[in-house]
């Protein structure tokens, strides 16, 4: 569903009109340098030299061999074989990594999925099968996003990583919730980050005036791989680990819940897999969080039958637009399984349960190199819309 | 954006927007349950404690009762007289069950009990309904005995793998002896078919006493959106039994519709003083957390939970995961019961089972897990 929504998505808004016939997008476009050696010497399938290989300027034209073909071969046979899409277009190295990144997504899919399947979700093997068979899911996913987005010649357009993130930034706006549950509905919300060296810290805070409703949230990072968040990257990629802290209030249902959790959270920018798939980036979480409730108000935390814990997984495909700091923007649709949040899980006819989380598109746009917008729109049992502004100093 | 464009991201809202407020309209739905107006008269079965139909004949009322006792207002019309006799069939009913008018607006009509042929099954020929009268009757036990103990037993989860030998679950709980009545979380058939649903009410001739439960995930949602109101009755319902009350919540969404949670707050407060067991057949929290086998959103999760534990429930039972769980949900001890026989958990050293409540006029005294040979 995630995949058809983002294709959607694509489809309407990213894909030019005509992928054959738009030299001045081509030459606008900030990889002029990813045109393939292959790309250019040959048509795609015919294994005949193209025509047309320099433009007027002298400049190699990427438009001159690009095949109407590629795109929808990322999706017949691209959503079974992944990879084929770049390999129509002949991309035959990229579409090699797609190929086996979506055989090790198929793997880890099938030792998480098939035992779970077998054992009908076995107490036993769950803890383990589930977040196996969600990251080998999102693992063929993003094989798949990529083939379609390299191949319907998306990444001309698409942007970088600006160089370098701020040391702080602050958001402020307006988060609306749509759950009939409840009686929150408008939100004021703010986040306030740190960065320094390898620790990133954000502190996130949620309140409804009329309701009562509060929600605070402190995040410690500590990077254990990949570029610092103070760090100045051309490609940002990173592995951290991190913990976080919240404390929830719903005085209408008299409820108080305190969250731990301990999770690895990262971001690998495409880029590094192939030049072909510059300015895409993919994020994930994956960690367990410990919940604890006061549903009286006489009542502790941590006492008997009030503390559960819960899994943390989360994935995320972005795209950057731009690639100045004074102009760029980043835009990730996602998944997240967790269902602590407002708009709570998504509801499914397939398993009837709430076994899954909430889908989302989360933008970020900087019209300069202080000030900026933000947007999330994401799906769950509810639906959760959020917008502000942020100011942020980079070094 | 051309015509195709728009086509294709239509596509997906009205998928979302197909799923959405399900449960809101089963909860719409369950208002209408235990309602008949025809020629000569209108029924309301109180608090839609019964599904309530005519049979083609126009002689015969038929009932499908989803509590051991429950009242019926019936109002006859001044035009035309009410058929002589009128022939009362009540479905599912303890056998002890006895009709009885408590309360006309006229000379008191005649009953008449006919021999049942079946042990759930209870008949009555009235007459001497006069027109233009207001007659309020009751079925159920004449003597309750609320300080008396009793056992329920409590299983879920037939669906079709189960359905094929349901009988053998049943034949035990007849053997166990002393069982009042089974009480269940849903998921008794697997798409909720009128078929599927008359293959097992046929099935349910051999129990030998009523079977009251909510509908699952399987029950709802799948095609026939009627189909359970019309052969079962309310989807969410509630019923006092000895000074126990009985819960049913529909939760077969992975959530609860807000109607009936204004239902449930009133049933929790009218019964603060009483025993009080809930039944819904997915629970709030899966007792395995990572596998969410439970409500979509946890904050719902906890506001369910806090309702119950603040009007002290005794106990919560649930279906949905096909095992066995003891569990807590705060402090109100938890049971998942699943044993009906559908597609089972593996690994877990438990097959078909089902649990014995033991209750009396204070506490649930215990559960007893019993095991299908």
């Amino acid at each position: 569903m995630i995949y058809y929504l983002g294709f959607v998505f694509l489809q309407l808004f990213l894909t030019p009109n005509s992928i054959v016939n738009t030299e001045n997008s081509t030459q606008n476009s900030p990889h002029p340098k990813q045109i393939s050696t292959d790309r250019v010497n040959s048509k795609p399938g015919s294994g005949e030299p193209s025509k047309s290989l320099e433009n007027k300027s002298g400049k190699i034209s990427k438009i001159a061999n690009k095949s109407n073909w590629t795109g929808p071969a990322s999706i017949v046979p691209g959503l079974l074989i992944s990879g084929s899409g770049q390999y129509v277009a002949g991309n035959k190295k990229a579409a090699k990594k797609l190929f086996f990144l979506n055989a090790a997504g198929m793997g880890l899919f099938a030792v998480g999925a098939i035992p779970l399947a077998l054992s009908n979700s076995s107490r036993h093997l769950s803890s383990i099968a589930i977040p196996l068979a969600l990251a080998g899911g999102f693992t063929i996913l993003n094989s798949q996003f990529l083939d379609s987005v390299a191949s319907f010649y998306l990444t001309d357009f698409l942007g970088k990583f600006p160089g370098k993130n701020p040391w702080f930034a602050v958001e402020s706006g307006y988060f609306h919730v749509d759950d009939p549950q409840f009686s929150h509905e408008h939100f004021q919300k703010s986040s306030v980050d740190f960065n320094y060296r390898v620790l990133s810290t954000k502190l996130t805070w949620w309140k409804d005036y009329a309701a009562g409703t509060f929600k605070a949230r402190t995040k410690l990072g500590f990077t254990i791989l990949g570029t610092n968040p103070s760090e100045s990257a051309s490609l940002y990629s990173y592995l951290r680990l991190s913990s976080a802290f919240s404390w929830h209030k719903i005085p209408d249902e008299e409820l108080k819940i305190l969250t731990m959790e301990l999770f690895f959270e990262g971001r690998y920018d495409h880029g590094s897999l192939d030049k072909a798939f510059s300015g895409t980036f993919s994020e994930f979480q994956f960690g367990y969080a410990l919940e604890s409730v006061k549903y009286n108000s006489g009542e502790t935390y941590f006492s008997q039958g009030n503390t559960k814990d819960f899994l943390i997984f989360s994935y995320g495909f972005g795209w950057y637009l731009g690639d100045s700091r004074n102009n760029h923007a980043e835009m990730i649709i996602y998944y997240n399984h967790r269902q602590d949040n407002y708009a709570g899980g998504m509801e499914l006819k397939v398993s009837g349960d709430g076994v899954a989380g909430y889908a989302g598109l989360k933008t970020r746009y900087f019209f300069s190199r202080d000030w900026g917008v933000y947007s999330d729109l994401h799906y769950g049992g509810g639906l959760g819309i959020g917008f502000g502004v942020i100011y942020r100093r980079i070094k | 954006m051309n015509l195709p464009k728009l086509l294709l991201l239509l596509i997906p809202i009205f998928f979302l927007s197909s799923c959405l407020n399900d449960y809101d309209k089963r909860a719409r739905l369950d208002l209408k349950v235990g309602i008949l107006e025809n020629e000569w008269s209108s029924w309301q079965v109180v608090a839609g404690l019964a599904q309530i139909k005519e049979d083609s004949d126009k002689n015969t009322i038929t009932l499908w009762a989803q509590a051991p006792a429950f009242e019926i207002e019936l109002k006859t019309g001044s035009i035309q007289t009410a058929p002589t006799p009128l022939q009362l069939i009540c479905h599912n009913c303890l056998a002890t069950s006895q009709l009885k008018f408590i309360s006309t607006s006229d000379s008191t009509p005649l009953i008449d009990q006919i021999p049942r042929t079946a042990p759930t099954e209870k008949q009555w020929n009235i007459t001497n309904l006069q027109p233009d009268s207001q007659y309020v009757l009751q079925i159920g036990e004449t003597q309750t005995g609320s300080e008396l103990a009793y056992k329920v037993a409590f299983f879920s989860d037939i669906q079709k793998e189960g359905m094929q030998n349901v009988e053998d679950i049943f034949e035990n709980i007849n053997n166990y002896g002393d069982i009042k009545f089974v009480i269940s979380a849903g998921d008794i058939t697997h798409r909720g078919t009128s078929e599927e649903i008359e293959v097992f009410k046929e099935k349910l001739k051999t129990l030998e006493v009523p079977f009251y439960t909510t509908s699952g995930n399987h029950d709802v949602g799948w095609g026939e959106e009627l189909a359970w109101q019309k052969y079962f009755g309310r989807n969410s319902f509630n019923f006092i039994y000895r000074n126990t009350a009985f819960s049913f919540v529909d939760s077969a969404d992975a959530t609860v519709a807000p109607k009936v949670y204004s239902w449930l707050d009133k049933w929790l407060e009218q019964s603060l003083d009483r025993v009080h067991i809930f039944i819904a057949h997915i629970s709030p929290l899966d007792p395995v957390s990572s596998r969410q086998g439970s409500f979509s959103s946890r904050l719902e999760a906890h506001k369910l939970i806090g309702k119950l534990e603040r009007a002290k429930v005794d106990l919560a039972l649930f279906g949905h995961i096909h095992s066995y769980y003891s569990y807590s949900l705060g402090t109100i001890p938890a049971y998942i019961s699943g044993g009906g026989g559908g597609n089972e958990e593996k690994l877990d050293g438990i097959s078909r089972h089902y649990l014995v409540l033991n209750i009396n006029s204070q506490q649930v005294k215990g559960i007893e897990l019993v095991r299908i040979p």
